[in-house]
């Protein structure tokens, strides 16, 4: 073959030559490699369009509480099925006698309310939180002065159907709250370690897509979640309910569902819990589908509404006392109080008593029939 | 042929020295360790997934009747409409049909899947059926291909109560608060009413009985 027509150079390189062109060559790959770094965007589109940062760090909703520290932590209050949000208002009030959810949101707080909306259900089936019990708390929060009520989760099925068939849609519209209903570019990425999460430690979660706008807007936060039984983690309470808060594939945690779920009691502290016992799914969880799956208050027999400053008591106590279980078999409680207590020893402002019973002994445990 | 601005540089192979040999492949492995450890540490990041699961659900397998194992209902659905017309008055089949795999029915059922999938669950083929008059009262179906009528069978058991009211509905059936769950096969079949309040109950249990006798037809024709 012929080199005619090729500008070939008859004399070999020279030394100083070749370097010039590797050095211009590993110059070229190192301004590829920096370019591409710099255009990598780690969280995608999340946190372009809503004027939000595209990093939170998680957040203590409950440091700015004015909290008594001999004031009850778990509040149990019965009635009748047509009494719901009597007992809403008799379980916060059990929390804080004389001031009610004035104790807990102030005047201009924006309060995001976290239901679990999982699934495109009625309410009849217990596997969303029931739409009168949202209605309770958004009321509340209203009289105490809140200047804006969110309402937000990040459904498994789609998130207009959920909303609109467990009825908590509706409710939120009459109520004058907002419902934020997510898209995929309202995912931020919430930064809960700076390095890889430790298995051995019972880890899970480091950076992680999470529902942006409401978490970054809201001063206070209330989780409301129903009682349920959970094919995967043994029952879906207040802890669980974080993680309808979550982007991304959360499927893949199903592995280390007692270390996300502790890591998410870490991450989310919540300004208050209120767990929806007005029917309890007691089998078949977390979908359900029979009415013979849910029974008003679980064990107690009549339907409940638990409030709580400390989610991780307050899900030991349902845990037992609703569903008929034993919360020393339950993970991913254990994880979470040790994780939480870290933070506690640290200084941070919060409850996760392991055992019920101390609180019990205590006398923190206050109840009320409405 | 090189292209133009590459011309000058080509030079016959033995006019390249060892050492340029050398320090050009060290640069060329150097270039593709660089890409590869950029694509792994972070196109490829764990994290980089934000779409919903909701979304997900949003889409329908476009294949989803194709490769869905040994049962024969499923397989037969392939010329049949998705789901057989409801049969009770004032009622009109579903508008949209969703089909989910193993590796998707976490969008539908999160938390829930696992139970399925342990035991051998093929596919599960959603649809709601709804009021004429008002779009909001429905009565939702949903049919798991256990790919195996004893798969069919032990889901069925496992979840089904004690004291249920047996229904002649498929080969093992009852009904609880207006709701019917029923096996006929290897399917394994939910029908839900949105409320259930006795219209909506005996509009399920009606779209039971003629969804146990579609499903008996398609494994009869499968058969055939």
């Amino acid at each position: 073959m012929s080199n005619e027509g090729l500008a070939v150079t008859d004399q070999p390189l020279t030394r100083r030559e070749m370097l010039v062109r590797g050095a211009g060559a590993v110059a070229a790959a190192g301004a590829f490699t920096a370019g591409a770094f710099w255009l990598h965007d780690p969280t995608g589109q999340a946190g372009l369009d809503t004027g939000t940062r595209k990093e939170l760090v998680p957040k203590n909703f409950f440091a700015e509480v004015d909290f008594p520290q001999s004031a009850p932590r778990i509040s149990i209050a019965t009635g009748g099925a047509d009494q719901t949000e009597q007992m809403v208002r008799a379980a916060v009030a059990g929390l804080a006698p004389s001031r009610g959810m004035a104790q807990f949101i102030s005047p201009g707080d924006v309060v995001l309310i976290k239901p679990n909306v999982g699934f495109d259900r009625p309410p009849y089936l217990g596997a969303t939180t029931h739409p009168e019990v949202v209605r309770g708390v958004i009321r509340l929060c209203k009289e105490a002065g809140a200047r804006r009520v969110l309402v937000a989760d990040n459904p498994i099925e789609a998130p207009e159907a959920c909303f609109a068939r467990s009825g908590i849609g509706d409710v939120v519209q009459a109520e004058g709250a907002g419902l934020f209903v997510p898209t995929t570019a309202d995912f931020v990425t919430l930064v809960l370690r700076s390095r890889r999460p430790d298995r051995l430690q019972g880890e899970a979660l480091d950076r992680w897509p999470v529902l942006g706008p409401p978490l970054a807007q809201a001063t206070k936060i209330i989780g409301v979640a129903p009682i349920k039984d959970h094919n995967l983690c043994s029952a879906s309470m207040n802890l669980k309910n974080w993680y309808g808060l979550l982007g991304g594939r959360r499927d893949q945690f199903h592995q280390a569902i007692h270390d996300l779920i502790s890591d998410l009691a870490l991450a989310f502290s919540p300004t208050l819990v209120i767990a929806d016992a007005t029917r309890v799914m007691m089998s078949n969880g977390p979908t359900g589908g029979r009415l013979s799956d849910v029974r008003p208050g679980g064990l107690l027999g009549r339907a409940a509404v638990v409030a709580s400053v400390d989610p991780v008591a307050c899900d030991a106590w349902c845990y037992e006392n609703l569903l008929g279980r034993d919360p020393a078999n339950l993970a991913y409680l254990d994880l979470a109080s040790r994780k939480i207590a870290l933070q506690i020893a640290q200084g941070a402002k919060r409850f996760a008593e392991r055992d019920w019973r101390v609180y019990a002994r205590e006398g923190r445990i206050v109840s009320a029939a409405v | 042929m090189l292209p133009l601005p590459l011309r000058r540089y080509a030079r016959p192979a033995e006019q390249v020295s060892g050492t340029e040999m050398v320090l050009g492949l060290s640069i060329l492995f150097l270039t593709g360790g660089i890409v590869t450890a950029f694509v792994y540490e972070v196109a490829a990041d764990r994290r980089a997934p934000l779409q919903t699961a909701a979304e997900d659900s949003e889409a329908p397998l476009p294949n989803a009747y194709s490769g869905m194992g040994p049962s024969g209902a499923t397989k037969a659905s392939i010329a049949e409409p998705p789901f057989p017309d409801p049969g009770v008055p004032g009622w009109r089949s579903p508008q949209r049909v969703s089909h989910y795999s193993r590796e998707n029915l976490y969008v539908k059922i999160d938390g829930r899947a696992e139970f399925y999938l342990q035991s051998g669950m093929v596919a599960l083929t959603f649809g709601a059926y709804s009021s004429v008059d008002d779009s909001r009262r429905t009565v939702e179906v949903y049919w798991y291909d256990m790919g195996d009528p004893a798969n069919a069978s032990a889901v069925y058991r496992a979840e089904a109560p004690p004291d249920a009211t047996r229904v002649a509905i498929g080969d093992e059936g009852y009904e609880v608060g207006g709701a019917v769950f029923f096996r006929k096969g290897a399917g394994y079949v939910q029908v839900l009413p949105g409320d259930p309040v006795d219209a909506d109950g005996l509009a399920a249990r009606a779209i039971a009985q003629r969804f146990a006798d579609w499903l008996a037809r398609q494994a009869g024709a499968d058969v055939e």
